[in-house]
């Protein structure tokens, strides 16, 4: 998945806003994971994509100006590279749209339980 | 034509009509009383001539006697029957006179002849025959002639008879001839005869011989008279008393009374009694059908002609209420503030109000038969377009439509219209047109979406402030050795958000002005110090806010601790621009210190440059030049204007048309 290079797994950051992207990236290293990214929209956040493909993925759902995270999300699950969202707003059609299966974190995420969620991902190459 | 003066016309017709009508009815009744009166003449002079050739014939009688004194009954028949057939005349008769002294002989004859069986007779009381009372001279009927009839008076003493005494005195006096008032003839038939009798005296020498009297049949005259045309209903004859003075009889002219049109008077004398003969009738029904049939026709024709002028009047008014019930109606949508288009069930532009019009450069022929929704009016988006379509071909098949419609961008800016397309219905039912009504709601959508953007926001921000927080939290731990710095690093950095927020609160999460984030921020380090900020007023969105509130925090925190804010000389200079042409726009932001310290560049990069360099590009798709120059901190930011424009309520409506437009 990621050349066949070994290392830790990578972990697509999207979000839009800096210093939560840097305390996504925070939790992300210190949990012993590589960051992709963090990238502030849907576009740089699909080139990543495609330039080498994560491992899993960190998604804000909101990212302003009406934009969500949704093409993302969209192209992680094709790849079938698991992510999870974290959102200011627990709503149903959210839900409904991405499917109850995708884990949901609520802004102020919890740390922990992100970490438990990047534990749960395999490293690259294993 | 005014109504008043239509009314006056017609009522000058209406009388015209009725004075022709009366004139109509009086010449039909002038022609008729004419024709009456000459109806009733003819009958009079019948009535004339019956009398005439009677008395003619009296009087002949009386001349034959004259001649012949002594002529017998036969002479009388030979000459009566010799004249030929007499009409009008009953009969006639001769009394001869005889002197007391010769009564004897004349009774001898009378009864010897058969002709009388008592002789001389007078007439009783009772109407009976006794023998004639002693008297100087008798007149008993010695002849007589019946025209009808065969009652014989032989032998009857005239002067005997109470109602005719007088008339043969008068007779016997004055030579001259009379008559008798009305009589009732005694006959044989059922029906009394009324009738008049004239007696002529036979004069010889002087002397008074005998008298002739011959009786007229009044009833048959009568009936003559009224025979002559069936309009005469009546016939009255009046005869007047015995009056001698005035001699020869006289005939008076015929006499109309005015009051009874149909009523014709004739006077006339005869023998010494004034005849007075009234003959009045009606004229027929076919007559007065001619005559109510003209009448009718004259008030038809001129009552029909008033009706026609008022019901031509009362068109015109009507057209004219019409046109004017028009003007008012137009008047009433070109007073209405919101646009009102006419369309034909097609949705094409028949007619428009003033606001429509100057909606649309007031192009009337311009726009009429354009599709509604081709308009430049409208934005030109198909998503826009399509809606408006749509609604026009759901209201021509008989729906009721609303909804908002975006108008094209002026330099009044753009409008959203609340758009109502109504079906309007003809008599029979069929929808003929279609009514488009559009309100400028720009302001109340402008409200609604500012509400709900501020709830976006505050959503948004509230939950995102306190990741941000621990974020700050987190990084600052990270950075600072002692537990005071922290604190001091936190504390000021939670109060500088806390600071925008406020800001941002007061403006509604709308945005800010980038002046007055300036000025707040710099506040705690002022100081005394000399500041300059140059720069117009902009207003910057809240994301844009909080990024310079923090990164002014950061570089004013930088420059009381170490730079040009650390020493009283030291100066700061901020000013921002535009740069860049329209489609690519830059906000230019410039912090320069000036007469501070020596600058030197440190050894690590702390969170705050961290923050104030990544924050900017990150957030804002921005730029950071953070120079550490010897002569003082210069701190160069470039933002692309799109990134921090304040949104507006339409920009946000046109995302949300779109949206719906694709779902």
């Amino acid at each position: 998945m990621n050349g066949g290079t070994t290392g830790p797994a990578r972990v697509l950051i999207l979000e839009d806003e800096f210093m939560i992207a840097m305390e996504f990236e925070t939790i992300v290293q210190d949990a012993g994971f590589a960051v992709v990214g963090p990238a502030a929209d849907v576009d740089t956040a699909l080139a990543l994509i495609e330039a080498n493909p994560p491992d899993a993925g960190v998604l804000d759902v909101n990212l302003g100006h009406g934009k969500t995270s949704a093409p993302v999300a969209d192209r992680l699950s094709a790849l079938g590279v698991p992510y999870i969202l974290c959102t200011g707003y627990q709503t149903d059609d959210l839900v409904q749209r991405y499917g109850e299966n995708v884990p949901m974190l609520q802004k102020p995420v919890d740390t922990v339980r992100l970490v438990e969620f990047l534990r749960t991902i395999e490293p690259a190459g294993q | 034509m005014t109504s008043t003066q239509s009314r006056l016309a017609a009522l000058v017709i209406v009388a015209i009509t009725i004075a022709a009508a009366a004139f109509a009815y009086m010449s039909w009744r002038k022609s008729q009383v004419d024709a009456f009166s000459a109806t009733a003449r003819a009958s009079l002079a019948n009535v004339d001539l019956v009398l005439d050739r009677a008395l003619l014939t009296v009087r002949a009688v009386q001349g034959y006697y004259v001649a012949n004194p002594d002529a017998n009954e036969e002479g009388l028949v030979s000459f009566v029957e010799g004249m030929g057939p007499v009409s009008g005349l009953r009969a006639l008769a001769f009394y001869r006179r005889v002197p007391d002294a010769e009564r004897a002989g004349v009774d001898a004859d009378l009864i010897r002849s058969g002709r009388s069986p008592i002789g001389i007779w007078n007439l009783s009381g009772e109407h009976e025959r006794v023998p004639a009372a002693r008297a100087d001279y008798y007149y008993p009927a010695t002849a007589t002639y019946f025209f009808e009839g065969t009652a014989s008076a032989y032998g009857f003493d005239i002067r005997s008879h109470p109602n005719r005494r007088f008339a043969v005195d008068m007779a016997i006096q004055t030579h001259l001839g009379t008559s008798t008032d009305v009589l009732t003839f005694a006959t044989s038939g059922a029906e009394p005869i009324r009738g008049v009798v004239f007696y002529k005296p036979v004069v010889v020498a002087g002397d008074v011989i005998g008298i002739v009297s011959g009786s007229i049949d009044v009833d048959r005259l009568i009936a003559t008279a009224e025979a002559a045309s069936p309009d005469i209903h009546d016939v009255e004859i009046e005869i007047g008393p015995l009056e001698l003075r005035g001699g020869a009889p006289v005939d008076t002219p015929n006499v109309t009374d005015d009051t009874k049109p149909f009523f014709v008077v004739d006077e006339q004398n005869h023998s010494g009694r004034v005849w007075r003969i009234e003959v009045s009738g009606t004229p027929g029904v076919l007559d007065y059908a001619r005559g109510y049939g003209l009448m009718t026709l004259v008030l038809l024709a001129g009552l029909g002609a008033a009706a026609a002028l008022i019901g031509y009047t009362t068109a015109a008014r009507r057209g004219r209420e019409l046109q004017s019930a028009e003007t008012r109606l137009r008047r009433t949508l070109d007073g209405l503030v919101p646009l009102v288009f006419m369309t034909d069930p097609a949705g094409q532009v028949v007619g428009a109000n003033r606001a429509a019009l100057e909606s649309v450069g007031n192009d009337e022929t311009g726009i009429t038969g354009q599709p509604i929704d081709k308009l430049p009016l409208w934005e030109d988006d198909a998503a826009n377009r399509d809606a408006l379509h749509v609604a026009i071909v759901r209201a021509a098949a008989g729906e009721e439509r609303r909804l908002d419609v975006l108008s094209s961008e002026t330099e009044l800016g753009q409008s959203v219209y609340d758009v109502a397309v109504r079906p309007v219905a003809a008599e029979n039912g069929e929808i003929s047109h279609l009514v488009v009504s559009a309100l400028d709601v720009s302001e109340r959508v402008e409200a609604a979406e500012t509400e709900r953007l501020l709830m976006r926001e505050l959503d948004h921000r509230m939950k995102n402030t306190l990741q941000v927080v621990q974020g700050v939290v987190r990084r600052t731990a990270h950075s600072h050795e002692t537990v005071d710095s922290f604190e001091n690093a936190l504390l000021g950095r939670i109060t500088t958000m806390a600071r925008a927020h406020d800001l941002l609160a007061r403006e509604r999460w709308l945005g800010a002005d980038l002046r007055t984030v300036v000025l707040q921020e710099l506040q705690p380090f002022e100081q005394g110090h000399s500041i300059t900020v140059t720069g117009s007023p902009i207003r910057i969105n809240p994301k844009g806010a909080l990024a310079f509130a923090l990164a002014i925090h950061e570089l004013g925190t930088n420059a009381i601790k170490y730079g040009a804010l650390s020493v009283p000389e030291g100066r700061l200079a901020i000013d921002w621009s535009f740069d860049g042409d329209d489609d690519d726009r830059r906000l230019v932001f410039h912090w320069r210190e000036t007469n501070g310290p020596k600058v030197l560049v440190p050894e690590r990069r702390g969170f705050g440059s961290l923050l104030l360099e990544r924050s900017i590009t990150y957030d804002l798709d921005g730029k950071t030049d953070l120079e550490f120059a010897p002569e003082g901190v210069a701190c160069r930011i470039e933002i692309p204007w799109e990134r921090i424009r304040p949104m507006t309520a339409s920009i946000h409506f046109r995302e949300r048309l779109a949206e719906g437009a694709k779902s």
